[in-house]
C-alpha cells in the first residue's frame, strides 16, 4: 500500500459510525482505528516502506486522516437511552430523592419566623465562654451548685468553659446596652451529664429576651401564650405559676395541660395533669445592674425552653440521643 | 418533699380536699409531683426554699394562703443548762465552713420504741422507725427542716483536754464507711467529724457511721444539729454520690436561728419519751444570722407585673407570709424578712412573694404594643439559613452532630479538662470528623446513594486563644466527582459568586477555591467544605439566592473539542483558557474521558457559546476553538 484513499476510508468510517448503538460499539471502532494495533498505527508502521520522495506527502495525509478520525470518534455522544417508555402511570417507580432539613433546623426556623414577626432579632452567641457571662452575670454566684465540675464542661477550669445555657448571649447583649432589646437566642449548650432519653450532653435551648421601659410579667404571659399555642396548637391550655430560676425575679413558668388526660393525671404527665414546658421571669435586677442598665427605669423578661423536647414532640422522636448522633436517616432517599 | 396530710393537720386546719391542696401548693410554687397516695402528697421544692423541706414550712405556706395561724409544737422552757462553748463536746477547726454547731450531752436515756404517731408519720413520709432517739432526730428534722444526728457517747474515744467531737477537713485519702455501708475516700475539701482519738464518726452534714450510732444498749448520747456553708456540703455529697435527707437540706441555705429552736424541740421530745438528764449544751455560733430588712416601693408590683394592687392588699399579703412592715416613708416601706426565709434579699423578691400569693393567673395578659426595635440578626445566621436552603434544593440531607469527639492528638485541638468520657474529651476541628460516622450509619441502614451536609462550627486553639469558626461540610457517597463539583458550582452561583473570578489551586488531594486570595471553599473527592465566615464577607445577603435570567431568544451553540492530555494535568487551566478566548462562552465542561494509554487521556469538552445578539458564526466558533486548542497544547499538554 503506497497511498491512502482518505475519502473512501472516511466514507467507510461514517457508515460504521451510523451503525453505533452502544458505548461498546463505539469502543470497538475506536480500537479498530486508534488502538495500538489499529488502522492508523499500522499505516504509520508502513512509512518505512514508502520511497523517500513520497514520505512527506504520506505523512501529511496520515496526520490529516488521524485528525479526522479522532474528531469524529471523540465527538460522538452515546446516551444509553432506552426505547420510548412503555410504563404507564400505574406502575411502581422509585421515589425521587429529595433534600431534607434537620428537624431541629425546621423547628428553629419556624420559631424564628414567629418571633421575627413580633420584632425579635435572632442571635446565637459563642459556645466557648468564660465564667463571667455564663454564670456570674446570670445570677449564679461562685458557690452555686450549677458551677461545679460535675455539671459544666471545662476547657480551663474555672475560667473557660462550654456554655451551659444560651443565657451567656443574653448577658452579652444586655451589656451592649443598645436598648430596647428584643432578641431570641437558639443554640447548642453543653452539660457534663450522662445522656439519657430526655437529656443529652449537648442539646439545644431556645431563649428570648426583651428589655425596655414598662416591660411586665403581663407581657411575658402574652408572648408565652402566643408562642406556645403557635408551637403546640391553638387548643393548648396554659397555666402560669411561680417558679424559681436564679437568673430571674420574679420567676414565671408556664405549664401546658396534658393532652392525653386533659388535666386529670396520667402516666405521660406523671399524674400532674400538667406538663412543664418552659421557664421564664423578669430579668434579675442584679443582672441588669451588672450590665449597667438602670433596673428602676428599665425592666425586662427572659424566657426559654429546651428546644429538643419541642422537636421530639413535633416529629415523634422518642429519644433525644437520636437527634444529634447521626441516627436520623431520612427514609425516602 | 413528701407531705403526709394527717401529720400536717397537727399544725394547721386543712379546709380543702387533697387534690385542691395540691393545686394550691402548685400555684404557690411547689408543684405537686405524682399522684396523691394514701393522703401523702409529693411537692417539688426548688433549691431556694429549704424552709419548705419541712412539714411546718408547708403549713406556713398553706396558712398564708388561707390566712389562718400555724400551731407550732410545744417547747418546754425548763432546760436549765447554760449554753456555752467550753469545748468539752465540740471543737471547731473548720471555722470557715461551720456556721453553727449545737451539741447536747444527755445521760441515762432509755431506748425504746416510739409512740404510734411518730412511727406512723415517719412511715408515711418514707422513713423507717428505729428507736425513740433516732426517730426523734428524724421527726424533728422533718418538722423544722433542720437535720439532726445523735451519737452514742460511750462509743466515742475520750482523751484528756480534748473535745469529744472535732470538726475538721478530711485528710487526702482518709477513708470512711457510712452506716449504710458505703465506703468513701475523702479529700481536703470534705468536712468531717472526728472523735477525740481522731477516728471519723461522720461526714459533716451528710451521714454518720454504724459504730457510734444509737443502738438498743445506748445510755448516753450527744445530740447535734448544725448549719454549714452549703456549697461545701453539696460538693461533697455530689462528689461521693451520697444523697441523704440531711445532705439534701444542708446543700441549701438553712437558717441558723432554726438550729436552736429545733434542738429545743428535740430535747422536749427526748425528755418526754426517753427521759435522761442533760449534762451540757454547747453552741458554736460565731456568725449570728442577721435580721434582713428590705426597702420596698409598693409601686414596683405594678411596674414589674402590670397588676395594680391597693397598698393595703399588698401589706396584708406580706404579713400573711410572715413579713413585717416596720415603717412607711414616702411610699418606701421597710420590710423585715422572717428568719426562715433565707432566699429573700431584694425588693424584686418581695414582688414575687406578693404576686405568687395573690395568684399569677390574676396578672393581666398584656400585648407588647411598642414599636419593634431595629433588626440586629447577624448576617452570618441569615447566610447559613440560605446555604441550608440551597443544599436541600440540591437534594442533600441535613445533619446536626455533637461537636464532642475523642481527641485526635492534633496540635491545635481543644481538649476538655473534665470530659464525660474518653470518647467525648475534645472538640472537633473539622465537621468531617463527626459527619463521616453519619455516612457510615446511612450505609449500615442500607442507603448507598446520598449526600449529607452539616452547617456548624469547628473549634481550635490559635496560640493562647480558643476559636470557634463556622463551616459547612458536605459528604457524598457513591457519587461522581462531576456531580459533587457540579453541586458546589450551583451553590456558589446561587450565592451570587461569579465563578469566573475564582482562582483555584490543587493542594494535596484538595482543590481549593479562592476569591481575592481568600479561601472560600475546598473540594475533595467525597464532598466539599465551605468557609462560611469568609463567604459572608463577599456576598450580598439580600441577593441570595441570586437570580440569573435572560429574556427573549438567545443563540446557543454547543461544540465539542477533544484533546489528549497527561493523566495528572491541572485541568482547571483548560476552562480558564476557553473562557479567556471569548466572552461568548457561557460554560465549559467535561463530557467524556477515554484512556488512550497509561499516560494519556483523551478528554472531550463541551463548550457552550451563547449570544443574545445572535451573531455567532461558524467561522468565529472554529477560530476560538482552534486558538484554545493551540493554547491548551502549549500550556497544559507540555
Amino acid at each position: 500500500m503506497q497511498s491512502i484513499d482518505i475519502e473512501q476510508e472516511v466514507k467507510d468510517l461514517d457508515k460504521k459510525i451510523k451503525g453505533i448503538k452502544t458505548k461498546e460499539d463505539l469502543e470497538n471502532i475506536r480500537i479498530e482505528y486508534l488502538g495500538r494495533n489499529g488502522k492508523i498505527n499500522k499505516l504509520g508502521q508502513e512509512v518505512k516502506n514508502i520511497p523517500d520522495q513520497q514520505k512527506s506527502e504520506f505523512g501529511k495525509k496520515l496526520n490529516e486522516y488521524k485528525k479526522t478520525v479522532t474528531d469524529k470518534l471523540y465527538s460522538i455522544k452515546i446516551s444509553e437511552k432506552k426505547e420510548e417508555s412503555y410504563l404507564n402511570i400505574s406502575a411502581p417507580v422509585k421515589t425521587t430523592p429529595a433534600g431534607n432539613f434537620h428537624p431541629t433546623t425546621l423547628t428553629t426556623q419556624e420559631l424564628n419566623k414567629f418571633f421575627n414577626y413580633y420584632g425579635f432579632s435572632v442571635l446565637e452567641g459563642p459556645e466557648i465562654e468564660n465564667d463571667f457571662y455564663n454564670f456570674e452575670m446570670m445570677g449564679v454566684p461562685k458557690n452555686h451548685p450549677a458551677r461545679e465540675l460535675q455539671d459544666t464542661l471545662y476547657i480551663k477550669e474555672p475560667e473557660l468553659l462550654l456554655r451551659t445555657q444560651t443565657s451567656n448571649e443574653e448577658a452579652r447583649i444586655l451589656e451592649k446596652k443598645e436598648l430596647p432589646i428584643r432578641v431570641v437566642i437558639p443554640g447548642k449548650v453543653y452539660r457534663n451529664e450522662t445522656a439519657n432519653k430526655t437529656n443529652g450532653a449537648v442539646f439545644y435551648q431556645y431563649q428570648g429576651v426583651y428589655v425596655d421601659v414598662n416591660v411586665t410579667m403581663g407581657n411575658l404571659k402574652w408572648i408565652f401564650e402566643k408562642a406556645l399555642k403557635f408551637i403546640l396548637g391553638e387548643d393548648t391550655t396554659i397555666r402560669f405559676r411561680s417558679k424559681y430560676y436564679p437568673e430571674v425575679e420574679p420567676g414565671l413558668s408556664p405549664d401546658i395541660q396534658c393532652k392525653f388526660c386533659h388535666g386529670n393525671g396520667c402516666e405521660i404527665c406523671k399524674y400532674r395533669g400538667w406538663i412543664e414546658i418552659a421557664g421564664g421571669g423578669m430579668i434579675h435586677p442584679t443582672t441588669l445592674t451588672k450590665a449597667g442598665i438602670d433596673n428602676k427605669k428599665y425592666s425586662g423578661f427572659a424566657f426559654g425552653w429546651g428546644l429538643d423536647r419541642v422537636v421530639m414532640q413535633k416529629y415523634n422522636i422518642p429519644d433525644q440521643r437520636l437527634l444529634y448522633s447521626g441516627n436520623i436517616i431520612y427514609d425516602y432517599i | 418533699m413528701k407531705v403526709p396530710i394527717n401529720w400536717l393537720k397537727n399544725y394547721i386546719d386543712i379546709e380543702h380536699s387533697s387534690k385542691e391542696f395540691g393545686d394550691i401548693m402548685t400555684n404557690l410554687e411547689f408543684m405537686q409531683d405524682g399522684p396523691i397516695k394514701n393522703e401523702v402528697i409529693d411537692l417539688e421544692v426548688r433549691q431556694n426554699r429549704p424552709d419548705v423541706l419541712s412539714i411546718l414550712g408547708v403549713a406556713r405556706e398553706y396558712a398564708a394562703f388561707t390566712n389562718k395561724p400555724v400551731r407550732y409544737p410545744e417547747q418546754k422552757n425548763d432546760i436549765k443548762v447554760a449554753w456555752g462553748t467550753q469545748k468539752k463536746i465540740i471543737n471547731v477547726e473548720a471555722e470557715d465552713i461551720v456556721i453553727r454547731f449545737t451539741a447536747v450531752k444527755i445521760n441515762n436515756i432509755k431506748i425504746n420504741i416510739s409512740p404510734d404517731y411518730i412511727k406512723e408519720n415517719l412511715q408515711a413520709y418514707g422513713i423507717q422507725p428505729i428507736n425513740n432517739i433516732v426517730d426523734i432526730t428524724n421527726y424533728v428534722m422533718l418538722e423544722y427542716g433542720i437535720p439532726m444526728h445523735a451519737f452514742d457517747t460511750n462509743k466515742l474515744s475520750i482523751a484528756e483536754n480534748r473535745a469529744l467531737l472535732n470538726l475538721r477537713m478530711a485528710q487526702n485519702g482518709e477513708k470512711f464507711t457510712t452506716w449504710q455501708g458505703t465506703k468513701v475516700t475523702l479529700d481536703t475539701n470534705d468536712l468531717v467529724v472526728a472523735d477525740a482519738n481522731n477516728r471519723l464518726v461522720s461526714i459533716g452534714g451528710i451521714t454518720g457511721e454504724e459504730e457510734s450510732g444509737i443502738s438498743e444498749g445506748t445510755k448516753n448520747i450527744i445530740l447535734e444539729a448544725a448549719n454549714y456553708e452549703y456549697a461545701y456540703i453539696r460538693r461533697t455529697a455530689v462528689k461521693h454520690n451520697i444523697v441523704t435527707e440531711s445532705s439534701i437540706r444542708h446543700s441549701k441555705i438553712l437558717p441558723s436561728n432554726m438550729v436552736g429552736i429545733a434542738i429545743k424541740r428535740a430535747l422536749t421530745l427526748i425528755q418526754e419519751l426517753a427521759g435522761g438528764e442533760i449534762e451540757l449544751v454547747e453552741d458554736y455560733y460565731k456568725k449570728k444570722q442577721e435580721n434582713i430588712t428590705i426597702k420596698f416601693e409598693s409601686s414596683e408590683i405594678e411596674r414589674l407585673s402590670g397588676l395594680k394592687l391597693e397598698d393595703s392588699v399588698i401589706e396584708n399579703l406580706l404579713l400573711r407570709l410572715g413579713f413585717e412592715v416596720l415603717s412607711k416613708n414616702n411610699n418606701v416601706w421597710e420590710v423585715k424578712v422572717p428568719s426562715w426565709r433565707t432566699d429573700i434579699t431584694l425588693e424584686a423578691d418581695l414582688v414575687e412573694e406578693v404576686l405568687r400569693l395573690y395568684g399569677y393567673d390574676k396578672i393581666p395578659t398584656t400585648q407588647i404594643n411598642t414599636a419593634p426595635p431595629k433588626q440586629i440578626t447577624p448576617k452570618i445566621l441569615l447566610l447559613e439559613n440560605k446555604i441550608k436552603d440551597i443544599l436541600v434544593s440540591l437534594g442533600l440531607q441535613e445533619q446536626i452532630t455533637e461537636p464532642l469527639i475523642e481527641a485526635q492528638n492534633i496540635e491545635n485541638e481543644i481538649v476538655l479538662e473534665n470530659p464525660l468520657n474518653k470518647e467525648k474529651n475534645s472538640l472537633r476541628t473539622s465537621l468531617k470528623q463527626t459527619l463521616l460516622p453519619v455516612a457510615e450509619n446511612y450505609i449500615k441502614a442500607g442507603k448507598n446513594l446520598f449526600g449529607l451536609f452539616e452547617v456548624g462550627k469547628v473549634y481550635y486553639k490559635n496560640g493562647e486563644t480558643f476559636k470557634e469558626e463556622k463551616r459547612v461540610q458536605t459528604i457524598y457517597n457513591n457519587t461522581s466527582t462531576e456531580k459533587i463539583k457540579g453541586d458546589l458550582q450551583a451553590l456558589l452561583l446561587k450565592l451570587g459568586i461569579n465563578l469566573n473570578k475564582i482562582q483555584t489551586k490543587k493542594e494535596g488531594d484538595v482543590f481549593n477555591y479562592y476569591l481575592d486570595a481568600i479561601i472560600i471553599c475546598a473540594l475533595h473527592n467525597i464532598g466539599f467544605e465551605l468557609y462560611t465566615e469568609n463567604i459572608e464577607k463577599i456576598v450580598d445577603i439580600n441577593k441570595i439566592p441570586a437570580v440569573h435570567f435572560k429574556t427573549g431568544f438567545v443563540q446557543r451553540i454547543e461544540e465539542q473539542v477533544t484533546v489528549e492530555v497527561k493523566k495528572d494535568s491541572d485541568l482547571s487551566k483548560i476552562e480558564e483558557i476557553f473562557m479567556g478566548e471569548s466572552d461568548k462562552i457561557y460554560s465549559v465542561y467535561l463530557t467524556d474521558i477515554y484512556k488512550v494509554n497509561e499516560e494519556l487521556n483523551a478528554l472531550t469538552f463541551t463548550i457552550v457559546f451563547e449570544d443574545v445578539n445572535k451573531k455567532l458564526t461558524k467561522e468565529y466558533i472554529t477560530e476560538i476553538k482552534e486558538k484554545a486548542v493551540y493554547n491548551i497544547s502549549k500550556e497544559v499538554i507540555n
